[in-house]
């Protein structure tokens, strides 16, 4: 094994994709001029702050939780309990990242057949591979660990054993999880029945209800805040279990006695051996037949899956054109996982929290805490108010053309009118969105107790708010589509023409808020007609942003 | 050079044999074109020679070497144009090239002078610094070329390397390949372009429906089809026809 060819191979890699080359919008190219490239400059600097800014909330907010836990652990007897809720809380969300991006480079890689050919042993590349795993996943365990390591040093002061525990947490702890991931990997592509989807489909599935629960637990500690009183009902009920899991979950149990137990080095040792065996053995079963597995894979990617003489609905089928281009909208977004996860998950996330919420008992918190609005004869206006937010405040549409990346050329050629595009891509928008919405506001008829007369103006005004906000992302996309993306994230995340698609959407329900608060409260109307009559400036108001996207649309597809 | 024995390749599941007890050599010194129409099996063979695919019965040897079992020693031996260029696209082509050159193990002292010698003669030399992402199809394909010889290879496997390429490149690469083999090296290319094979080809193999159905020189072929004023593209029709 030749260490240089596995640096070399890191160093091809990680060719322009560091951190700072993620958060690019736009390349910075020799050609443009220097004021585009100032503004660009700015704009890319915005957007690090802004991440920045989410990561530095979201560490906030789980050092928030952290510190509850290490209240609740000393109330039951763990000294150091947000030490160790903090390595769970890293090891699982770095498991579930370490499935997606296990299985892109070690199995999936787009350069792989690249490197396939070259004189590389087996070793060599499954090493660089497995460096590159760590790193692509070192960043995010950290940022979910730190917070941990701020509420101990705070609660318990500095000390060398908390500082050489918090750098073998950083530097040594991910293994686990990634180890674990590499093993689960290696199960799934050993599998006859393996495709990348399959096990794509089941981490999204597996991850966000991972996030939901969290967030569900989260959003109960944060509503509690510091009253300790609540964190003792929760100890009197919980306590039993809480020192079971630590008992039972080693590892994590290692990781705090390292860092404020009374026997910190030989738990550390513990540690440390644990990880060296969990780490040696799954790098041993990947390693056993990693080149053949590469190479299978790659085969059956490439190759024409027969489908054994069945009659296939997409081949016989005859649609109608833009139920065909719904489709085409449907198999782009199912082409990434970044697509998948930021679409549906906004579509979804809200869906499940109820689900969440309302087995937790959260809902019915929220029912007493509403109790004095419910009692407002605008009451339902304020729920679909809300409901309206929820649905319309996503990237579908403000990223649709953006997603379709170089194949935009392709769509070009087709013989249809622009105004067919975009129909087919509303379409698409609102069999995601507003069915979400139909189901939020048939749940919130049910669970605050509304007259049902009121879906007669609830769904009519959902369907032209979400309508809008499709057509309002789609003439904002249309008209300076990023097509030009490498990574999948930069034609969603990183887009800026979702974030001001959201905001329009935003100021569109703002504008609806205050035209129905104006009708029910200075003119004195009832919820129900004043609903109605909001039914007619939503639909003007989709009308408008149909005519925006149609004329973007058709800019965007004439000759260039 | 290389020798291919009774091998056998079926894709997954599949009933049919994508390469079916396929036997030919190749000699030192020669231009073998391999032929046949799309789907005829000619890219899995070379897949499976250059180890991107794996036989599942029969063996293939690069210079005496196995390419299941020494399969470094035998990929130190190829230079691979592959059908469709696949890089690092972020690198500019200097710097690819120069990983290229590492990792193939290219002394250092002589690493600069062949890139800019073999940039110099496929045109490629004033754009060595641009990141290939902005590299058109053409230049990507010529870029593979030059990736494929900067490391002295014994045996130049090319597919389809004619697609992509302006008449002049074209021409240059007909002229690398007969050169390369001039000192004893070997190359062996598919193609679909038949007057090309007619010309630069010693010997051609045509492959249909996963079997090898001729490999002789042009003129033999000729002389067995009974008319000796047939050109390759006819006898090819002829041939593929018959067996079909």
């Amino acid at each position: 094994m030749k260490l240089n060819n596995i640096r070399l191979l890191l160093r091809a890699a990680g060719k322009g994709d560091s951190r700072w080359e993620q958060f690019v919008t736009i390349s910075l190219e020799s050609k443009k001029s220097n004021s585009r490239k100032k503004s660009r400059l700015v704009i890319q600097v915005v957007i690090a702050l802004s991440i920045l800014l989410a990561a530095g909330s979201m560490a906030f907010m789980l050092g928030v939780n952290y510190y509850q836990m290490e209240i609740l652990g000393s109330i039951v007897g763990i000294d150091g309990f947000s030490w160790f809720m903090g390595a769970v809380t890293a090891a699982l969300i770095t498991f579930m990242f370490g499935m997606f991006s296990g299985g892109s480079v070690l199995y999936h890689g787009k350069d792989l057949p690249l490197l396939l050919v070259l004189p590389l042993t087996q070793r060599e590349l499954l090493i660089s591979r497995l460096i590159l795993h760590y790193k692509a996943n070192f960043f995010m365990h950290t940022i979910l660990f730190l917070p941990a390591v701020a509420v101990a040093i705070h609660v318990h002061g500095i000390s060398f054993p908390i500082i050489v525990a918090a750098l073998v947490q950083i530097t040594i702890a991910p293994f686990i999880p990634l180890s674990l991931s590499l093993i689960v990997l290696h199960l799934f592509v050993k599998g006859k029945k393996h495709t990348r989807k399959s096990r794509e489909s089941w981490a999204i599935i597996f991850m966000l209800t991972l996030l939901v629960v969290m967030q569900g637990l989260a959003s109960r500690w944060m509503q509690s805040g510091m009253d300790s009183s609540n964190l003792e009902n929760f100890a009197n009920s919980f306590g039993i279990v809480l020192q079971g899991l630590q008992r039972i979950l080693l590892f994590p149990k290692w990781q705090m006695s390292m860092a404020l137990g009374p026997h910190s080095f030989v738990n550390g040792l513990y540690f440390l051996l644990a990880v060296a065996a969990i780490t040696i053995g799954a790098i041993y079963l990947v390693a056993t037949a990693y080149g053949e597995t590469v190479t299978r894979l790659w085969e059956t990617s490439t190759t024409v899956r027969k489908n054994n003489g069945k009659s296939s609905r997409s081949y016989t089928g005859h649609y109608a054109l833009e139920w065909s281009l719904v489709r085409r909208e449907y198999a782009i977004i199912n082409e990434h996982s970044a697509f998948k996860m930021e679409l549906y998950g906004e579509a979804v996330i809200p869906l499940i929290l109820v689900v969440v919420y309302a087995i937790s008992g959260v809902i019915g918190e929220f029912k007493v805490m509403l109790e004095p609005v419910f009692r407002l004869d605008t009451f339902p206006m304020i729920v679909t108010g809300a409901l309206l937010l929820t649905s319309s405040l996503s990237m579908m549409s403000g990223t649709s053309y953006s997603r379709e990346g170089k194949l935009l050329a392709l769509s070009r050629t087709m013989p249809l009118e622009g105004a067919s595009f975009v129909r087919g891509k509303m379409a698409a928008h609102l069999m995601l969105f507003y069915s979400t919405y139909l189901i939020f506001s048939l749940a919130a008829l049910a669970i605050f107790r509304l007259e049902l007369v009121h879906a007669v103006w609830m769904m009519p005004l959902g369907f032209f708010a979400v309508g809008s906000s499709a057509c309002f992302g789609l003439a904002i996309d249309g008209r300076n589509p990023r097509l030009d993306w490498k990574l999948p994230q930069q034609a969603v995340k990183q887009n800026l023409n979702g974030l001001a698609a959201m905001g329009i959407s935003f100021a569109n329900i703002a504008v609806l808020a205050g035209l129905g608060y104006l009708l029910a409260e200075p003119i004195g109307l009832s919820a129900l007609s004043s609903g109605l009559l909001l039914v007619a400036p939503s639909a003007c108001i989709w009308w408008l942003s149909w005519k925006l996207a149609v004329s973007g649309a058709r800019r965007l597809y004439q000759a260039q | 050079m290389v020798t291919i024995q009774s091998v056998t390749k079926k894709y997954g599941n599949s009933a049919k044999a994508a390469v079916e007890n396929l036997s030919l050599a190749l000699v030192p010194g020669e231009i073998f074109g391999f032929l046949g129409p799309n789907g005829a099996g000619k890219s899995t063979t070379i897949k499976m020679i250059v180890g991107l695919l794996s036989q599942d019965t029969g063996t293939i040897t690069v210079d005496g070497h196995d390419t299941l079992n020494e399969t470094v020693l035998v990929k130190q031996r190829i230079g691979y144009v592959p059908d469709e260029p696949l890089f690092y696209e972020k690198m500019t082509a200097n710097e690819y090239l120069q990983f290229i050159c590492e990792i193939y193990r290219v002394p250092n002292e002589a690493r600069q002078e062949r890139i800019v010698r073999w940039a110099k003669r496929f045109s490629l030399h004033g754009v060595l610094d641009d990141q290939i992402s902005s590299y058109s199809r053409g230049m990507k394909q010529k870029l593979g070329i030059v990736t494929a010889l900067v490391h002295e290879p014994r045996l130049l496997i090319l597919d389809e390397p004619m697609v992509g390429l302006d008449p002049k490149s074209a021409f240059i690469l007909k002229e690398v390949m007969h050169e390369f083999c001039e000192g004893g090296r070997s190359v062996f290319f598919s193609t679909h372009v038949m007057e090309v094979a007619e010309r630069l080809c010693t010997r051609v193999g045509i492959i249909m429906n996963g079997s090898l159905i001729a490999c002789d020189t042009f003129h033999a072929l000729q002389e067995r089809s009974g008319s000796g004023d047939l050109s390759l593209e006819q006898l090819f029709l002829e041939m593929t026809d018959e067996t079909e």
